[in-house]
């Protein structure tokens, strides 16, 4: 019995003789999938409307535009060229006569004008010596004032030329489309003379053109220059997209307002730029005639659509457009119409090329790395925690366009995709174009070994994006609808060591 | 010992409470119902409170018990974990398969403050504890392998934690012959006990609700929301029926009833504590740092009462010439810190080997909630006192590497 006491006693203590070790964590690993993505990428987010816009079908278009002004015009100037011309007056008898009002070497027909600057010059002489007090007045009645009264003048003795200015006089009647081709004079008179006897010689001349601020007539053959200042267009190119596009086609919408209220015809050239490479074409009509632009427009602006020859000059895809050699000419097919010294004549125009191009093989390069800062505790666990990372990607693409991404990896920002010794490693993913891939595209697999991932325990990694599209056979055209997307979803699978928690 | 006590704090924690009303009934794996008497009979059957003559006295701290368990690793296996320097998929294989449908992890521990019982009368006081709780199986697969799973959910019965302390001033009188017991029906003896009981603290968990759910659509949500009642300071009361019977001058049956109009009423100081911590449609692509919100709210509440449910128990006890067997059955009416809704069936046998040497064997037999539990103790007694040592093992016959839990009861009371 007493050995079962005994027995029973080591029972007791056997749990206290046990050993029991300290506790240490053990080192094990863990797989976690970490959501990555869900993102529609809409082409719509593209569209910035300032150099991508879409029309009202969702196609989208590049775009730039400018704006086109005359120079300011210079008073409208006439040279009637009246010299010397003399006309009796007969005493105490009153008449009108007429002198010529020609525009010889002119190219308009002044009908009304408002003087900015001009002179007549007037001389009375040959006074009959009988004439005893005598008195002669004429009213120049093509010449009136701004309250319409004539130009009036009166004499009681000889005198020698007198210089009339002539500022802030018109010529004619408003809005009276009957050109002037001569000025009438009113002569009246008194002296000691029997009545209708020569009593003085008028002398009439205009040697110095006459300029007008508001001319109203018709003309054969004038010009108007724009400035060539305001009709250059630098073309910004989004993302670098022509370097891998060509595109089809495109049109030039000018829209003109008119000040004039004659219309006139459009002349000019445009002249595109890129690197060494340069096209002119002239702005014509697709039948080859110069555009015409409406009279007095300014609240109705003539819009033209310029599709001649534009393809041409897209498809060098310019950085550099100028719309050069512009001038507006007003002709005989103007018409009647009124001209100020304050109007200009200004375009607004835009190039619109539509998202219809071909692919070219070639890749464009992200001129800018992106810098991925990682603080010093995910360093810290990448390196001592991450064994290994992989990211599962799948994409829906809508978009007819496919390419293969290249992202280069380095701890330096000055990267060399042409010079292995500037970077890290390289990881590529490929999406086919929505016209191979119409459905969910499982992505290649990114792994990302332990060595990989040792470049993620420095402070700073850089990124550099160099994406290659797929050659396209025929012409692409890209849409910005509900539906024009790529659709990404994706995971990062990774491989995580358990220790020093 | 510190290796022992590294052990019990390696146990501690959460999983469905075992009631241990006294130290000694550790030596018989609670197979104790119709050996208590004196003071003891006043948690176990105060029927058993007798005119023997004797006076029983309890001493501060002098009848104390502890137990901590798991229902998961046993020592063995908690060696071989924390000695690897790495864990294989054989190991994380070894790890799950003992970790069955989740963690599960209890303590108890209880002591006297005082007792005397003289003729059929006792009165005594003790302090109690409890902690238990639970961690799902899937927390545990996700800290081996990772998210592995699209989904995971967690409900409070996997995830729970709770905790209560109290002490009990314990009234009982028995030894009363139940009239009209016609022959030959031997005679009924009855006994009654009522508790007054101070809460110390109350936790328990109201809700719990998580969920972790990762898809390429949605990303990565999860949502972990819980919510801790609180309270400090209580008073309560319960009441004990007991009966038994000499059915022979070898055999004895008896039933009492526990927790009669139990009931702790938390008034002091009463909180809810609400933790949630949640992240919605995570993407690594639009991360940032307020991927996740944390919510912590402490709101005082209205008092509360914690419900001590009734737990019936019966027992029979044959008595030999070498030993005494005995067979309890134990039976809550629904699952508390410290009832289980489970039946448990314990037996136990007592000998003497000596006349002052009592050794004692007990086993609890294992049920859906709790593993096998043996027991063995030895006491010794003297004119005057009686004392013992009493070590319990979980899951495994013999205390020792494979022992899932650990159990230690010691006591000793004057009597004359």
């Amino acid at each position: 019995m007493k050995c079962k006491v005994l027995l029973l006693l080591g029972v007791l203590l056997l749990l206290g003789a046990c050993k029991i070790n300290k506790p240490s964590l053990p080192v094990w690993d863990v797989d976690l999938k970490i959501p990555l993505i869900n993102e529609h990428y809409y082409v719509s987010d593209l569209v910035d409307s300032v150099h991508i816009v879409v029309d009202g079908d969702n196609l989208v278009y590049l775009t730039t535009e400018g704006d086109l002004e005359t120079n300011v015009l210079e008073p409208v100037a006439l040279h009637p060229n009246i010299s010397e011309t003399s006309l009796p007056v007969l005493s105490g008898f009153n008449a009108v006569q007429t002198i010529a009002f020609g525009e010889s070497q002119d190219s308009a027909t002044l009908s009304y004008g408002e003087v900015a600057s001009g002179e007549i010059k007037i001389r009375v002489g040959n006074i009959h010596p009988d004439a005893g007090n005598w008195l002669v007045e004429l009213d120049v009645l093509t010449i009136s004032d701004a309250q319409g009264n004539p130009l009036h003048l009166k004499y009681t003795k000889a005198s020698s030329w007198q210089s009339i200015d002539l500022r802030s006089y018109r010529f004619g009647i408003l809005d009276n489309d009957v050109p002037i081709h001569q000025l009438d004079v009113q002569f009246t008179s008194s002296s000691a003379l029997p009545e209708g006897s020569t009593l003085a010689e008028v002398s009439f001349e205009i040697s110095q053109p006459i300029e007008f601020h508001l001319f109203q007539g018709r003309f054969s053959n004038y010009e108007i220059l724009a400035t060539d200042s305001a009709s250059n267009l630098d073309i910004e190119y989004p993302h670098h997209l022509d370097e891998a596009i060509t595109l089809s086609d495109a049109y030039v919408d000018i829209a003109v307002s008119n000040q004039m209220s004659f219309s006139c015809e459009f002349e000019g050239f445009f002249k595109a730029t890129r690197g060494d490479t340069e096209i002119i074409i002239p702005i014509l009509d697709d039948n080859g005639n110069k555009y015409r632009i409406e009279a007095a427009t300014v609240d109705n602006p003539t819009h033209l659509r310029f599709t001649n020859r534009i393809a041409e000059l897209i498809q060098i895809m310019p950085d550099f457009i100028e719309v050069v050699n512009v001038k507006f000419t007003i002709d005989s097919a103007s018409g009647f119409g009124t001209i100020r010294d304050t109007d200009v004549i200004c375009a607004h125009y835009i190039v619109l090329a539509p998202f219809r191009f071909l692919l070219n093989e070639s890749s464009i390069i992200m001129d800018d790395p992106t810098r991925i800062s990682i603080s010093a505790e995910n360093q810290e666990r990448i390196s001592k925690n991450v064994l290994e990372a992989a990211f599962s990607l799948k994409a829906l693409n809508n978009i007819p366009v496919g390419a293969a991404a290249f992202a280069y990896f380095a701890n330096n920002e000055n990267i060399d995709i042409n010079d292995p010794m500037t970077y890290s490693f390289i990881k590529q993913v490929t999406l086919g174009s929505s016209l191979t891939h119409p459905d969910w595209q499982e992505l290649e697999l990114l792994n990302l070994s332990q060595s990989e991932l040792d470049l993620f325990s420095a402070p700073e990694v850089y990124l550099r994006w160099v994406f290659h599209f797929e050659e396209s056979s025929d012409l692409v055209e890209i849409y910005a609808g509900p539906n024009d997307f790529i659709w990404i979803k994706g995971q990062i699978l990774a491989s995580l060591r358990v220790k020093d928690l | 010992m510190k290796n022992l006590l590294l052990f019990l704090c390696l146990c501690l924690g959460l999983a469905p409470l075992l009631a241990m009303p006294t130290a000694k009934s550790i030596f018989y794996a609670d197979s104790y119902m119709l050996r208590a008497y004196g003071v003891e009979a006043n948690y176990w059957n105060p029927a058993k409170l007798s005119n023997d003559g004797r006076t029983e006295i309890w001493l501060p701290l002098s009848n104390t018990a502890i137990y901590a368990s798991n229902n998961s690793l046993d020592l063995d296996t908690y060696n071989y974990f924390v000695s690897r320097d790495t864990l294989f998929a054989r190991d994380k294989i070894r790890l799950l398969d003992k970790i069955d449908g989740g963690l599960r992890l209890s303590s108890n521990g209880t002591t006297s403050i005082f007792g005397f019982a003289r003729e059929n009368v006792a009165i005594s006081a003790s302090a109690k504890i409890y902690v238990k709780g639970a961690l799902a199986e899937d927390y545990v697969k996700i800290l081996l392998y990772g998210n592995t799973e699209d989904s995971y959910e967690f409900v409070r019965s996997d995830t729970n934690f709770s905790s209560l302390a109290y002490t009990d001033i314990t009234y009982g009188v028995g030894d009363f012959t139940l009239p009209f017991i016609p022959e030959p029906v031997p005679a009924i003896k009855a006994g009654f006990s009522v508790s007054l009981l101070t809460g110390i603290y109350s936790i328990d968990t109201q809700e719990y609700n998580g969920h972790i759910t990762n898809s390429l659509d949605d990303g990565l949500s999860a949502r972990q929301e819980i919510k801790l009642r609180a309270g400090l300071g209580g008073l309560g009361f319960k009441g004990m029926l007991g009966l038994y019977s000499e059915i022979t001058p070898d055999f004895e049956a008896g039933i009492t009833l526990d927790n009669i109009a139990g009931f702790l009423h938390w008034g002091l100081k009463t909180e809810m504590e609400c933790f949630c911590i949640s992240a919605d449609s995570v993407f690594v692509s639009n991360i940032n740092e307020d991927f996740f919100v944390q919510e912590t709210e402490r709101i005082d509440i209205d008092p509360f009462t914690s419900s001590l449910p009734p737990q019936l128990r019966l027992a029979a006890m044959y008595k030999h010439k070498y030993a005494v067997v005995s067979a309890d059955w134990v039976h809550g009416f629904k699952e508390t810190a410290s009832t289980s809704a489970i039946g448990t069936l314990s037996l136990a046998a007592s000998f003497l080997p000596l006349k002052a040497v009592g050794l004692s064997w007990g086993i609890s037999l294992p049920n859906s909630r709790n593993p096998v539990r043996v027991s063995y103790g030895i006491d010794f007694k003297t004119k005057i006192n009686n004392f013992g040592l009493a070590v319990q093992s979980y899951d495994s016959l013999l205390p020792g590497y494979k022992s899932k839990g650990v159990s230690l009861g010691l006591f000793a009371n004057l009597g004359f």
